[in-house]
């Protein structure tokens, strides 16, 4: 198991440099430019002042010389300066990374107890008026555009019945202290968190639906149920604990996004998140914090592929990977 | 949209008279009521706290909250050259010598106190090159640095080489204290996102991503202010920052476009407008053949229904200009020039007279052969831009005129047009926007008055008039050039002024901001955030 974690690791470097390269080079590609976001195009900038911003920002060198340089640089744990606020990358990413995950964890955890619970009634019950309903709602849940529910859930609770605060992530008007403060961002947590375990918990209920009934159609049921095993046995023993097996690799999966944040949700909740920094960087042409950010989302996805796999050999002893 | 339009030129023609007797009542505000913390929005994170590098909106919203100039009326500094930190100035005979008499008894917001020495310690860190701050130019007349002196602690000499008449609003920069630097080198000072300054608010905590918190400064020299504490929250995108004055998570914040609907005759808010100082105009390349007739251009200004690109383009927010300055240069006068009217039938026939007719039956205007060609160049990433450009096609195209449009991506748009230095322009016509120049129209020198600016205009007698400007110090006589040269280029039109940009703000309406004066040439739109109150309930 070691050797195989090992392996899987020093795969993942060629990988990753791939990787950055690429978006090094989309970044470099992409119109626009860190310097002239500096100035107001309107007032018609100074050509000197521009091209002393990208001395002072280093964009005057040769493209592969900055990459190598970026390169050397973030292998060393160094991150560099963000170019809007002169504030080291790692400081800019730990300011919104624990919002993010606060945010993505309570969502992840919302879907995976809404999602699995719906996944095995309808089932259960296939084709009973009950699966008919909830494979309706997971339909719906997965086409409805994330955005569109979001605005939709803060006309409806933010503004007009005024339930739950809609934008941030903290009341400011009042500077709440120990377990109130802790309930002010839950509250303020309701509506993004909804919103985002919303369409996952939709499509996540339909994989545990579909492999559940996989499984109760096995042999090894049929053999359990043949020996008299009582039907709660059968199901909660036998049946369950193999279709929860496609379940990891979704969850595993779906661990880097809530590290990155969600650029939607965020920007339209004003959530101080990972999600909100990509955005702000790529309008702002940071590209410090872009390469970081998707740098970030690179190697969570690797690792996060890698304990699914892991997870796989232990929920599943017969799966070996020596 | 008429309506609105109506009720808007109502507002601004009000606005005008009390604003005149509100300067005048001057610094003995008393608050009708005092506490409350006002809530208001802006984009996001500002890149920097401190005044001598806030030059993009995020940051400058903030600073205009806490920070001073000396005077007021340079850039995002309002309309009027009006004393802040300075009481008063002197100007010697030649013009070459202005002496600043400063406030007394001014504290920064750390308790100590506001003297010249500050003064110079900001303007000799501005012409520091290495701190690399945009307002360098100001202090710099071509390669020479102005100098300065410090008289006593409070009195400051600015000493030109050549007689400068619009250095009062170059040198409206936001004053920092020297005690905060441990040198002149400031690029990456804690000072950048730990201000001390001596404005009405003080900078009290910044939470990434979500907010600012500032507190009211209690020894303010206007009076402290009324209201306990300002929060700016960073809300992205109009409709979002709608939705958060909707929501009641904000209080006071600029509206657009259609997301200004659902304050409109609500109760729970106030609707105002004011004019901002931002001009979006559609310029001719006056080298190129076609155009270089103002005859043409005049015709083309006929012939284009500008109401129309208000109405569609800024949601009838937006006043029709009639000068190619903005209304805050000093001399503008309304109705000086006289408006060229929306007649097509007026423009086909103006533009027969200078020689251009369809001769060959194709639909397209011609002149010794030379088919009236236009390539029209312009940001086609801004969507205002995107909004502005077919109306200008349909309508010149009804002329005769074959419009083609080139909507550049942004890398391109810098190269053809914004940092284009060379005279010969790759574009006919061009469709953009500016402003914040305040006050000084010798700031519009290096788009009208410079054969390498964006219209490559080059009318020596305005050029003349322009270099003349700057060396005029008696009032009325800068008057009289400056609205001579408002005229000649209203003549000549190297470009078509669209309109004036006009700013709506909604706020609560138990919030009173009469006092605090709207104005849309501060980004903030409060010319004194310290008067802003909670009316008592």
């Amino acid at each position: 198991m070691t050797r195989y974690i090992i392996r899987r690791l020093i795969q993942a470097v060629p990988l990753l440099i791939a990787i950055s390269v690429i978006v090094f080079a989309i970044v470099e590609i992409a119109p626009g430019d860190p310097a002239q976001m500096y100035v107001d195009p309107e007032k018609g900038a100074d050509p000197e002042y521009i091209a002393q911003v990208r001395r002072s920002l280093g964009l005057d060198q040769p493209v592969y010389v900055r990459y190598v340089s970026w390169l050397a640089k973030t292998l060393q744990g160094d991150f560099g300066f963000s170019f809007r606020t002169r504030r080291p990358v790692a400081l800019e990413i730990g300011d919104r990374l624990p919002n993010t995950l606060l945010l993505g964890g309570v969502a992840l955890v919302m879907s995976i107890l809404i999602a699995v619970p719906i996944g095995i009634i309808s089932a259960l019950k296939r084709y009973t008026l009950i699966d008919y309903i909830l494979s309706t709602l997971a339909l719906v849940g997965i086409s409805v555009p994330v955005f569109w529910v979001a605005l939709v859930l803060l006309q409806v609770f933010a503004i007009h019945l005024n339930w739950l605060p809609g934008v941030g992530m903290r009341s400011v008007r009042v500077q709440y202290e120990g377990f109130e403060a802790t309930l002010d961002v839950i509250r303020h947590m309701i509506l993004p968190a909804t919103v985002l375990s919303l369409a996952q918990t939709a499509s996540w209920s339909r994989y545990q639906r579909s492999s559940l009934l996989e499984v109760l159609g096995q042999d090894y049921i049929r053999t359990a149920r043949a020996k008299g095993a009582r039907e709660r046995r059968v199901i909660g023993l036998h049946a369950l604990r193999n279709a929860l097996i496609p379940m990891v690799t979704l969850i595993g999966l779906s661990v880097p996004s809530i590290v990155t944040g969600a650029f939607i949700t965020e920007t339209i909740f004003g959530w101080p998140g990972m999600g909100r920094l990509g955005v702000e960087s790529i309008n702002g042409r940071d590209y410090p914090i872009i390469m970081a950010v998707t740098m970030l989302s690179a190697v969570l996805i690797v690792v996060g592929n890698l304990l699914a796999d892991i997870a796989y050999a232990w929920v599943d002893p017969r799966i070996r990977y020596d | 949209m008429r309506k609105t339009l109506l009720s808007l030129l109502l507002v601004v023609g009000l606005l005008l008279p009390v604003m005149a007797v509100n300067a005048q009542g001057g610094e003995d505000f008393v608050c009708p009521n005092k506490g409350g913390t006002m809530v208001v929005s802006y984009g996001g994170d500002p890149r920097t706290l401190s005044g001598l590098y806030a030059n993009d909106g995020n940051s400058l919203f903030v600073v205009t909250f806490m920070a001073e100039p000396l005077i007021l009326g340079g850039e995002n500094w309002g309309d009027k050259i009006e004393p802040a930190l300075a009481e008063s100035w002197e100007i010697s005979e030649d013009g070459l010598e202005y002496t600043f008499h400063l406030r007394q008894g001014v504290k920064w917001h750390d308790g100590e106190p506001f003297t010249a020495e500050d003064v110079l310690f900001t303007y000799q860190a501005v012409q520091l090159e290495e701190n690399a701050i945009d307002w360098r130019p100001n202090l710099m007349q071509g390669d020479q640095p102005m100098q300065f002196e410090v008289v006593d602690d409070y009195t400051f000499k600015v000493i030109l080489n050549e007689p400068d008449a619009a250095v009062l609003t170059s040198l409206a920069i936001p004053i920092v204290p020297k005690h905060a630097f441990e040198s002149l080198n400031m690029v990456d000072a804690p000072y950048n996102t730990n201000p001390i300054a001596t404005g009405p608010f003080k900078f009290v905590e910044w939470k990434t991503g979500e907010s600012i918190t500032l507190d009211a400064n209690p020894d303010y020299w206007r009076g402290a202010p009324c209201l306990d504490r300002i929060v700016v929250r960073f809300i992205e995108g109009a409709t979002n920052t709608a939705n958060a004055l909707l929501a009641g998570e904000v209080d006071f914040a600029r509206v657009d476009g259609a997301d200004v609907t659902p304050f409109q005759d609500n109760p729970d808010f106030v609707l105002q407008t004011a004019p901002r100082d931002l001009m979006r105009y559609v310029g001719f390349n006056v080298r190129s053949p076609n155009f270089s007739d103002p005859a043409v251009r005049r015709a083309l200004a006929v012939g284009l229904d500008r109401q129309a690109i208000i109405d569609v383009a800024a949601g009838g927010y937006g006043m029709l200009a009639d000068s190619l300055f903005n209304r805050a240069v000093f001399m503008y006068e309304e109705g000086r020039n006289e408006q060229y009217p929306y007649d097509p039938e007026l423009a086909k026939q103006m533009l027969a007279e200078a020689g251009w007719t369809d001769t060959d039956g194709d639909g397209i205007l011609d002149k010794d052969g030379q088919p009236m060609h236009m390539r029209l160049a312009y940001m086609g990433t801004w969507s205002l831009m995107q909004a502005i450009a077919p109306v200008i096609y349909d309508n010149w195209r009804a002329l005769g005129v074959d419009v083609e449009l080139a909507p550049l991506d942004e890398a391109k748009a810098y190269e053809e047009i914004y940092e284009n230095t060379s005279t010969e322009k790759p574009y006919d016509a061009t469709i953009g926007g500016w402003g914040l120049f305040g006050p000084e129209p010798d700031h519009y020198r290096n788009y009208l008055a410079n054969p390498t600016g964006f219209f490559a205009f080059n009318n020596q007698q305005i050029i003349d008039l322009f270099n003349q400007g700057r060396k005029v110090t008696d009032p009325q006589a800068r008057y009289d050039l400056y609205a001579e040269i408002d005229r000649l280029l209203w003549e000549d039109l190297p470009m078509i002024p669209l309109y004036q940009a006009v700013g709506a703000w909604a706020y609560r309406s138990d919030l009173n901001i009469d006092a605090a004066e709207l104005n849309g040439t501060f980004l903030t739109g409060l010319k004194y955030p310290g008067r802003v109150y909670f009316e008592a309930q």
